[in-house]
């Protein structure tokens, strides 16, 4: 089984079939769009870690499809490709958010290397959105305890005590809810509850 | 009022760049060099760097990374360049640099890009992480 997902954008048959066959042979389960609302469709179907995009297309061009996409994945590493290079579009490119400009003819193997560190550079995003989706529950559940919002700048940093290492995001929730309790029923000050979450927060991770 | 750093050998270039944002309540500092810039930038806070790509002492790119490794400040660079290539286009912005602008400039086109640079980055501090 394929351990990477690629989408290939490109209105050329030539060139989806050259690299459907090329990184079929690799890791790779390749999805092929000949337009941009294909992609879209094909984004919204699948879970992909890279997608290379040509940029010169009749119905809507690279860059609207790259900021599409984007919108329906924020993880998704898009890489622009084109045959018609200038250093405008390659601005542009770049400040829409894509990982790299690729101009055509590329050599194989140097575009193989190019989606194996976009490979790796959608790891990363998605372990960071994964972490921040965690703190955000940890927050919410937090919020829900003292029954207000939570001000992570509110909160002191004068306890010069290490952290403890929690071993698990649960764990830390555990302890979380335990200070909640202790703050509710009025055993501790606010301000000391925050201390405790910020260093309780700072080792979920 | 908002203070920009431009740095270019060229003094044509500084005093067109000068005469422009001081005329529109920017304050300016100037250097001819990266290394002039540096010394600026370690007595001085800057909200933009508007940079020339290729100087003799240290290009444009070097200066922007040496600015950022000396302060936690998320300061924006404009890298601008006559010698423009679509290699260093993308390196720069792949290094963060909020945007790349060829010589001959439309100078609207420059100051769009100053004031949007400095608004990005100030309302959103993670602008080096995107």
């Amino acid at each position: 089984m394929a351990k990477y997902k690629l989408l290939v954008v490109d209105d050329e048959l030539f060139v989806r079939e050259l690299l459907e066959e090329y990184f079929s042979k690799m890791d790779f389960e390749v999805i092929v769009a000949g337009c941009g609302p294909d992609a879209l469709k094909s984004v919204a179907e699948h879970q992909f870690n890279v997608g290379l995009i040509d940029l010169k297309m009749s119905d809507m061009d690279g860059i609207e499809t790259l900021k599409k996409i984007q919108q329906l994945d924020e993880n998704l590493i898009l890489i622009l490709m084109t045959g018609y290079p200038t250093v405008e579009s390659s601005v542009e490119a770049m400040r829409s958010g894509a990982f790299d400009y690729v101009v055509k003819p590329f050599r194989l193997n140097e575009l193989k290397d190019i989606v194996l560190r976009a490979v790796k550079e959608h790891r990363v995003r998605c372990e960071i959105a994964e972490i921040k989706s965690k703190v955000a529950a940890i927050e919410r559940k937090l919020s829900a305890i003292v029954g207000e919002p939570f001000c992570e700048s509110e909160a002191g940093d004068t306890d010069t005590e290490s952290p403890p290492a929690y071993e698990s995001d649960i764990e830390a929730e555990e302890q979380l809810d335990r200070w909640g309790k202790l703050l509710r029923d009025g055993f501790i000050t606010r301000q000391e509850f925050e201390e405790r979450k910020k260093r309780i927060l700072s080792t979920v991770c | 009022m908002k203070r920009i750093l431009i740095v270019d050998d060229e003094l044509l270039i500084r005093d067109l760049l000068y005469d422009h944002f001081s005329s529109h309540d920017y304050h300016i500092s100037m250097a001819d060099s990266g290394q002039k810039a540096l010394d600026i930038l370690n007595s001085d806070e800057v909200d933009c760097i508007l940079t020339d790509l290729k100087m003799p002492d240290m290009d444009g790119l070097e200066l922007i990374k040496k600015a950022r490794e000396r302060s936690e400040r998320k300061v924006p660079a404009i890298l601008i360049t006559g010698f423009p290539s679509i290699e260093s286009a993308v390196d720069a912005l792949r290094n963060r640099v909020f945007d790349y602008i060829v010589k001959p400039f439309n100078i609207k086109r420059l100051h769009d890009s100053v004031e949007k640079a400095i608004a990005d980055t100030s309302g959103n501090e993670s602008t080096w992480e995107r």
